[in-house]
């Protein structure tokens, strides 16, 4: 292909990455250190005081959200590898790609009418049980809630990422495993867990960014009832950007480092998974 | 034996956890207001004049953004997995960027660096097209890969040209039929994505130009029964775009395995 | 025909071919024969015009292609995957060519249903490729190959990836459609029994550089390289010396026998000394020595391959000679003494060296 035209190949691209995410990621970036001088002042001001706390809560719902996540979108993904129905798999795939990805304000719509303060669930568990969710101190819109509700994408998630790890898994292993005197639980913890740990934990940091960066959900659910990263940065933009624009751009900074650091943790696992893979292969054709 | 139930009563489980609140959702929308089965709240949603400009509204920035994907993502990807493998992997890391700089950073940074100049593009429509098909950037990129991985599309790239195609003939009548599917089913990705997206739409426009998304928001908080309708028909078209990618990708092989199936019968 | 001069191809940190220089003449069928790395599907891409030679030149007749790119080339290309196109019919892949060649419909047609017929697929017409099998799939990509009437036909590997049925029967077809057409061929492959039988000449590569060029016969028995000898067939080399009694070629020990020589090996025994190497079925195995002072050996192992039987006899430390023995029958143990004979089958016993 001529050189020139190489242009209309890449041209295109190359604009568009430049105008819509590197000039205005370095603008923030920039703009978060700099005010006639450097100064950190922005940042000493979003590690300190409500904000402080917004990571403190942030990092919990992601955390908490994540390991619910992880278990059981583990565990249904190790259930649907055990069994082996290929429909099933697909089905639940599609499924828990369209949760996982692109479900966050339906979702929230559907905990508040199930689970809101005057919703389905919760006036019917009333009316027959007497039991009174808000007594009892739960509240959608506490971080509690929000864990509850963000496992509703983050299982799906789970399920998703983990399952190509688990179907990496050579069949003849457990022949082998069993073979050599192990139970199916044994062959499970002791064989199966210690070889898919790394993909699990890679999946664990993924969950955990997910929920980090997630904005609608918590939006919808609690406006402004709860004290989350990614609300606090909305809040600086909608109304009053003006006032404090270096605050804003100090905490985007700090919740791209945090995702940053997750993700680089989940790249490492899927490449410690695709370098592990060859490895077993060449030993198997060694043999 | 045992085990296999433990499985079986896992994934349901699973299923139960995850669909659960939907299933409140679409009991909610159908008897929530009345006590008795009524699709009431659809007739009040379909009626609603700013639901058809909404839906118009989101129609045409999902159109463009997935537009916006096919030009500028697909020749890039497609150059670069045939003949610079190097470049390729720089691509595929930088497609990642939206899964680091997340929509309210975005936003943010959009907010600042489109609100003067010859680029005054904040409070208007016209910045969303190109954020959607940034948010969408990995799918269509991933999807649109794993087609170009399977189609064994270098060899008949080389195939085209010795026998005599041009760059673009080969590319117009051999590669874009070949890749066809990858190509459908990462624009409904970025369909799906651009559909349901509400954090730069409401944050860049302040909630003047009215989507589906916000529009749902809003209408929820006004009447819940219309707003649950709205969240059954949003997640009803993202299964729609989800399920449409997948049968896309499935259907070519499925008429190709009915034809060998009559003919091996006859 | 196809002239190809000092073709070099480096790449980022290897060099893949090095100084490359053969000429093919018109209607003949080249085989470029080597292990995996030995440049040899280098050297057809950059024939094809698929890869910039970093130096060197490509001429088809008195026109130099170097610098043409592959659509204006006029070669027919048959790829190791086939590359079909998927979403066309065996015909119209066959007709694309014709088609970007803005060929009349009648005509197009006419030369589809000519090579659908000479590669007997006719009632494969309307297949996709995904509906037919391997043997049918290398069929329609040399129908397409060949569909513009190239005068100069690349095949990559073009039946590497059938099972070994098929291969027999196609290679067979491959080369009667070769000689009815009157295309000049140039075939890659790593498999010398291919080779041997299909092509008018044989080209062994290794590490980017070619070994040796000739006819099958001469590549196969007169090897002029070790690895020539040992990637093509079965072969051990011995030292001969002049026999000097004008009845026999060469002598190895005592044992003074007729044997074909080149005429690099003429001058080298004339020197004093050379290697010839020694084929299996050139091998005698015999429980007593005759005349002719025979040496003797010890069989390491036999092995039944069939129609023969593989012995393995050490002569001395340095040498172990393979014999077939045909028909199967003999028994021979390890540790079992036998006399070997050597039988060039090129060698007419009662020509006399001397007159050839």
């Amino acid at each position: 292909m001529r050189k020139t035209s190489l242009i209309f190949v890449y041209g295109p691209l190359l604009v568009f990455l430049a105008l819509f995410a590197l000039v205005p990621i370095i603008g923030v970036i920039s703009s978060s250190v700099w005010v006639r001088g450097i100064t950190s002042e922005f940042y000493a001001q979003s590690l300190s005081g409500q904000y402080l706390n917004a990571f403190v809560t942030t990092i919990k719902v992601a955390f908490w959200s994540g390991l619910v996540g992880l278990i059981g979108g583990g565990l249904a993904a190790l259930s649907l590898w055990r069994t082996r129905w290929r429909w099933l798999t697909t089905a639940i795939s599609a499924l828990a790609g369209v949760l996982a990805n692109f479900a966050g304000l339906p979702l929230a719509v559907a905990f508040m009418v199930t689970l809101g303060a005057s919703g389905l669930v919760t006036n019917a568990l009333q009316a027959l049980l007497h039991i009174n969710l808000s007594q009892m101190g739960f509240n959608l819109s506490s971080s509690g809630g929000l864990i509850l509700v963000y496992s509703a994408f983050q299982v799906p998630l789970a399920l998703l990422v983990s399952l190509p790890a688990f179907s990496s898994i050579p069949d003849d292993l457990e022949a082998a495993a069993l073979s050599l005197g192990c139970g199916v639980p044994g062959y499970l913890w002791r064989v199966l867990l210690p070889i898919l740990a790394p993909s699990l934990l890679g999946t664990f940091a993924l969950l955990f960014a997910n929920a980090f960066s997630a904005y609608v959900t918590a939006y919808a659910i609690a406006g402004g009832s709860i004290n989350l990263v990614p609300i606090q940065i909305g809040y600086l933009i909608d109304g009053n950007v003006s006032l404090n624009v270096g605050l804003g751009n100090a905490l985007a900074v700090e919740e791209m480092v945090v995702l940053g650091a997750s993700l680089w943790v989940f790249a490492l696992s899927v490449r410690l998974r695709a370098k592990r893979r060859a490895k077993v292969k060449g030993a198997m054709t060694i043999v | 034996m045992f085990e296999k139930w433990l499985y079986r009563v896992l994934i349901g489980l699973f299923l139960l956890q995850v669909l659960l609140p939907f299933a409140g959702l679409i009991q909610f929308t159908l008897v929530g207001g009345s006590g008795a089965l009524s699709f009431a709240s659809f007739a009040t949603l379909f009626s609603d004049p700013s639901f058809a400009s909404s839906l118009l509204n989101s129609l045409w920035l999902a159109a463009s953004a997935v537009l916006l994907s096919i030009v500028i993502f697909t020749p890039p990807v497609w150059h670069a997995y045939l003949y610079a493998p190097r470049l390729l992997r720089v691509i595929e890391a930088v497609s990642f960027v939206p899964f680091v700089v997340p929509a309210v950073v975005l936003a943010l940074a959009y907010v600042q660096f489109f609100s003067s100049g010859p680029l005054d593009l904040v409070g208007t429509p016209y910045l969303l097209p190109f954020a959607f098909a940034l948010l969408g950037m990995p799918f269509y990129i991933q999807v649109f890969l794993n087609r170009l991985r399977h189609a064994d599309a270098r060899a008949i790239h080389e195939a085209a040209q010795t026998l005599g195609a041009s760059d673009f003939q080969a590319f117009v009548r051999i590669q874009l039929p070949l890749l066809r599917s990858g190509i459908i089913n990462g624009s409904l990705l970025v369909f799906t994505i651009s559909i349901g997206e509400f954090t730069i739409t409401q944050l860049t426009t302040g909630g003047s130009y009215s989507t589906l998304p916000l529009y749902l928001l809003i209408t929820f908080t006004n009447n819940p029964l219309e707003g649950s309708a709205m969240a059954v028909v949003t997640l009803f078209l993202a299964v729609a775009g989800v399920v449409a990618a997948l049968s896309a990708a499935s259907s070519r092989r499925r008429r190709i395995h009915a034809v060998t199936a009559s003919e091996e019968a006859s | 025909m196809l002239s190809v001069r000092n073709l070099t191809k480096q790449f980022r940190d290897h060099t893949a071919v090095e100084d490359f220089s053969a000429e093919v003449a018109a209607g003949e069928f080249i085989a470029l024969l080597g292990p995996s790395g030995s440049g040899k599907t280098t050297v057809l891409r950059m024939v094809a015009g698929l890869l910039q030679p970093t130096s060197g030149a490509v001429y088809l007749g008195d026109r130099n292609v170097t610098k043409t790119r592959p659509k204006d080339r006029q070669i027919g290309v048959v790829f190791q995957s086939y590359a079909l196109f998927p979403h066309l019919t065996a015909g119209d892949n066959i007709a694309f060519s014709l088609k970007v060649r803005r060929w009349s419909k009648q005509d197009t047609a006419r030369r589809v249903d000519e090579l659908l017929e000479i590669t007997q697929l006719s009632h494969r017409k309307d297949y996709y490729p995904e509906q037919m099998s391997g043997g049918e799939r290398q069929r329609v990509a040399l129908a397409r190959a060949l569909a513009f009437n190239p005068p100069l036909l690349l095949l990559d590997e073009p039946l590497s990836a059938l099972d070994a049925k098929v291969r027999i029967s196609l290679r067979e077809m491959l080369k009667d459609v070769q000689r009815r057409l009157h295309v000049t061929a140039v075939m890659v492959t790593h498999d010398q029994e291919e080779a041997l039988s299909l092509a008018d000449r044989v080209i062994v590569m290794q590490s980017g550089q070619i070994e040796q060029i000739g006819t099958p016969e001469e590549v196969y028995h007169s090897p002029q390289t070790a690895f020539v000898s040992t990637f093509v067939g079965v072969a051990t080399p011995i030292p001969v010396t002049a026999a000097g009694d004008g009845s026999h070629d060469v002598r190895w020990g005592d044992y003074a026998f007729p044997w074909m020589l080149t005429i690099a090996q003429k001058r080298e025994l004339a020197d004093g000394g050379t290697h010839i190497y020694i084929r299996p079925e050139a091998v005698k195995l015999l429980s007593a020595p005759t005349a002719g002072h025979e040496p003797t050996g010890e069989v390491l192992f036999s092995m039944f391959l069939g129609n023969a039987v593989r012995v393995r006899v050490r002569m001395s430390d340095e040498i172990v000679l393979t014999a077939d023995v045909m028909g199967g029958k003999a028994m021979y143990r390890p540790g079992q003494s036998v006399f070997v004979q050597l039988c060039d089958d090129r060698v007419d016993p009662k020509d006399d060296p001397q007159d050839r």
